[in-house]
């Protein structure tokens, strides 16, 4: 009897939709860690792999933001402003003197706010999300570079140590505390979106937003809320941001809205809706950080690092394509 | 005394300056299938609007489960619990069947979500319609048949007392239909109450217990069981049945011939064709539609067996070839399909000329000439710019002719008569039999064979991918197109 629940068990894991595309990108980020260890045996150093750790949680981090914002449908490009807002706006307020967890709480504040435009453009005025969110992209951006007056920020100082503790360098239990909100984030988000009614709407409205209507969804406020996660998950990594560095930059979070699409797509969220869970976006956060990390290693150029990088989104999304197309004529027939 | 559940009385539904329902009067009772059979399709979204949505009308007088809810000047709170099950599915496809029957409907509390829960209820609700649904299962991967039972469950889940059934004919195949028929009178026995809309009078007497007639947004006809009888139809219904004469060249060489054809749908499908002939082939499971599609369009190729087309043997992996090679594709509701929207009529009329075999290049003088000949047939439509003001039926004009441009040895027609009220079917009749008229052979792909007899010179009764038999036209009149509405005679 117990034999058959845990095969039931597993047997239910499988089937899960999306579940495939995360075991098959796991074997190949197996195989790329035995590669590059192959290729640099310091590869796989303790140090090594909480470094790697480290750099792959602000992705992981957005990509959840993305992977919410995907599997309604849509897209968040303004997820690197919003980093690069929260960034700047937290460091400037440390800069003049503000406690360091009331200017978290303000440039958190402020990043939901620009969540909560992106999100009313696209569902109340339909505005198509690509443009609203390049829209927002570009405000703020600005916002972080009028928030210094188009200056980087001087040093956050001593009177942010635990800010900065808590963010970056701390640990707990052995680990850095980076990688503890990283899994915090991701438990939290994953029960939302596997485990309850909000999870189920966000599904339905990337799957069939007609239906979604008539069957009570209020896809307004269901996206707007997937749009404001979306600024959280960005504000939270502009906040780790400032903790690393100790300052503020205005190019912080630079190009990390294709990295987040990156980690979803590589991990099975699919850009066209309905699919995907935030397992495979860890997995395609690891992905992007081992490449990163390994072709760093084996002493490969940043440029050839973008080309590989480049390579593996555009394949993963041409077999996400291919496997959903030919799955739906597989079910149709 | 039988209680009512939709009560219409004397409803007049006026938008923009058009009537769209006048003096509707229509009574539905608790566990009762009342059939309606549309003459015309005007007023039917209306008709749907005001019982679903309480949307506002003009005069009269709407009851819902015996209570007043929509009249001039008031507006509900809340809409009909009145669900409707039609071709375009209200379901999300990437969500389990549990969690569009409970999660994904209005009123649904629980925040947290229990999978097992769900799937307890759901196999509770499934296992009583008699059809094998697994719970988990995503909708994306049912049949049609599973996905309108998951529609009725989802329904009454959500407390729907009526549901409205529009064309079901249309989309589920005959054996489906049949099984679905037998779920209807399960519920209706427990209670709900069912509008069943059927363009074919032999599709709606099957099942319903009585049949109003609507035409122009007006209830013209009300039928008991007992009148259920073509000839209470007579005087409102057009009778073009059996009107072609047949026309093919016997004794010719077969232009399109499968040997044996199998695919993951096709089981050894064999059958011929003659130039000129019109052969319908009527599929019994809804399954090989697509498959055919694609094997005569190069999107397939056939496991075994072979395909012959105008003597040669078909192989083309370019839907681009097949058209070079005279096959040509009319697409189920074509207007909203194949049309180009932003172009004038005469674009879209000319928009297979230069892609013949020796493909002509499409000059201003050429369209000049195209315009001159056309016109006779077209009429003042061929001068139209935007063709989004055209008629139906012009529409239907424009895809026709434009397959009469083209002149192909061969076109394929999907389910021609879906979404056509009579007088449009009438017409489709006559532009299907002006294809045959010049020569090209037509095969018609339907999942009912409602109509379709009047254009047929042959019909093809496939079932689980297999031709199980075949008719002549000579014996058509003693075919009784009721069996294959339900499938009886497969």
């Amino acid at each position: 009897m117990q034999v058959k629940e845990k095969t039931n068990f597993f047997k239910n894991i499988i089937a899960m939709r999306g579940m495939g595309q995360v075991i098959s990108v796991s074997s190949a980020l197996v195989m790329m860690c035995i590669v590059f260890s192959i290729l640099n045996p310091n590869f796989f150093s303790g140090k090594n792999i909480s470094n790697l750790l480290r750099q792959v949680v602000p992705i992981l981090i957005i990509g959840i933001g993305q992977s919410y914002v995907l599997i309604t449908g849509n897209i968040d490009l303004s997820i690197g402003s919003i980093v690069g807002m929260s960034c700047m706006i937290s460091a400037t307020l440390m800069t003049r003197g503000v406690n360091p967890w009331v200017s978290a709480l303000i440039a958190m504040l402020c990043c939901l706010g620009m969540g909560l435009i992106s999100g009313l453009l696209v569902s109340k005025a339909k505005l198509p999300p690509f443009i609203a969110t390049l829209g927002t992209m570009i405000v703020a951006r600005g916002i972080a570079q009028i928030s210094n007056n188009n200056y980087n920020t001087d040093a956050i100082g001593e009177g942010a140590r635990g800010f900065r503790n808590f963010f970056y360098y701390g640990q707990t239990l052995g680990l850095f505390n980076t990688v503890w909100i990283g899994l915090v984030v991701f438990i939290f988000f994953d029960f939302i979106l596997s485990r309850t009614r909000t999870g189920r709407h966000i599904y339905a409205i990337g799957s069939n937003i007609e239906a979604s209507k008539l069957s009570g969804v209020n896809v307004v406020f269901t996206t707007t809320i997937v749009y404001i996660i979306s600024s959280f998950c960005a504000a939270l990594v502009g906040l780790i941001t400032t903790a690393t560095g100790g300052l503020g930059t205005m190019d912080a979070g630079n190009g990390y809205e294709l990295n987040a699409v990156a980690a979803s797509v590589i991990g099975g969220v699919s850009t066209l809706g309905g699919q995907g869970i935030l397992l495979g976006t860890v997995v395609g956060s690891f992905i992007w950080g081992v490449l990163n990390n390994g072709l760093q290693f084996a002493g490969a150029p940043v440029a050839i690092r973008n080309i590989v990088i480049g390579i593996v989104v555009v394949v993963a999304v041409l077999i996400d394509i291919i496997a959903r197309t030919g799955k739906v004529k597989k079910a149709k027939e | 005394m039988k209680s009512e559940i939709l009560r219409l009385q004397n409803v007049t539904k006026v938008s923009s300056g058009v009537t769209l329902l006048d003096q509707f009067n229509m009574m539905v009772y608790k566990g009762e299938i009342m059939g309606l059979l549309p003459l015309n399709t005007h007023g039917i979204s209306a008709f749907l609007d005001v019982i679903c949505q309480n949307t506002p009308i003009s005069s009269g007088c709407i009851y819902f489960n015996e209570k007043e809810k929509n009249y001039p000047g008031y507006i509900t709170e809340s809409p009909n619990k009145v669900y409707v099950i039609e071709k375009t599915s209200s379901l999300a496809g990437n969500l389990t069947v549990s969690d569009n029957i409970f999660v994904l409907r209005k009123g649904f509390k629980k925040y947290y979500i229990s999978n097992k829960v769900l799937k307890a209820q759901t196999k509770i609700l499934a296992e009583e319609t008699g059809i094998h649904i697994d719970p988990g299962e995503y909708v994306d991967r049912l049949s049609p048949l599973q996905c309108c039972v998951v529609e009725l469950l989802k329904g009454m889940a959500g407390g729907a007392k009526l549901f409205v059934l529009n064309e079901l004919a249309s989309f589920l195949s005959s054996v489906a239909l049949s099984q679905f028929h037998k779920i209807l009178l399960h519920y209706k026995e427990k209670g709900y109450s069912f509008i069943y809309i059927g363009s074919h009078h032999e599709d709606v007497f099957k099942i319903c217990d009585r049949a109003a007639l609507m035409k122009n947004g007006r209830i013209i006809k009300v039928l008991d069981k007992k009148e259920f009888l073509y000839e209470k139809l007579m005087p409102y219904i057009l009778d073009y049945h059996l009107a072609t004469p047949s026309n093919f060249i016997k004794g010719k060489s077969p232009l399109l011939e499968f040997d044996n054809v199998t695919t993951e749908n096709l089981n050894s499908l064999s059958f011929t064709m003659l130039p000129g002939e019109c052969v319908v082939l009527l599929d019994m499971n809804n399954t090989v539609i697509g498959d055919i599609l694609m094997l005569m369009n190069g999107q397939k190729q056939p496991h075994s067996g072979s395909i012959m087309f105008d003597g040669r043997k078909f192989e083309t992996r370019d839907g681009r070839k097949a058209l070079q090679k005279g096959i040509a594709f009319i697409e189920e509701n074509p207007t909203k399909t194949m049309l180009f929207t932003q172009m004038s009529y005469l674009d879209n009329l000319c928009f297979l000329v230069d892609k013949r075999d020796k493909g002509i290049k499409l000059t201003p003088k050429i369209k000049k000439s195209i315009e001159k000949e056309y016109y006779s047939l077209c009429g003042p439509d061929i001068q139209a710019v935007d063709i989004t003001r055209l008629s139906a039926k012009s529409l239907y004009n424009l895809v026709y002719y434009r397959i009469h441009l083209h002149n192909p040895k061969l076109v394929i027609l999907i389910q021609p008569f879906s979404g056509a009220d009579m007088y449009l079917r009438k017409h489709l009749v006559s532009l299907i039999d002006s294809l045959k008229k010049r020569g090209m052979a037509v095969l018609i792909l339907a999942v009912n064979i409602a109509d379709n007899l009047a254009v047929a010179n042959r019909l093809i009764i496939v079932q689980k991918g297999k031709n199980i038999r075949e008719y002549r036209q000579e014996v058509f009149r003693s075919i009784d197109p009721h069996d294959f509405l339900v499938g009886q005679n497969a």
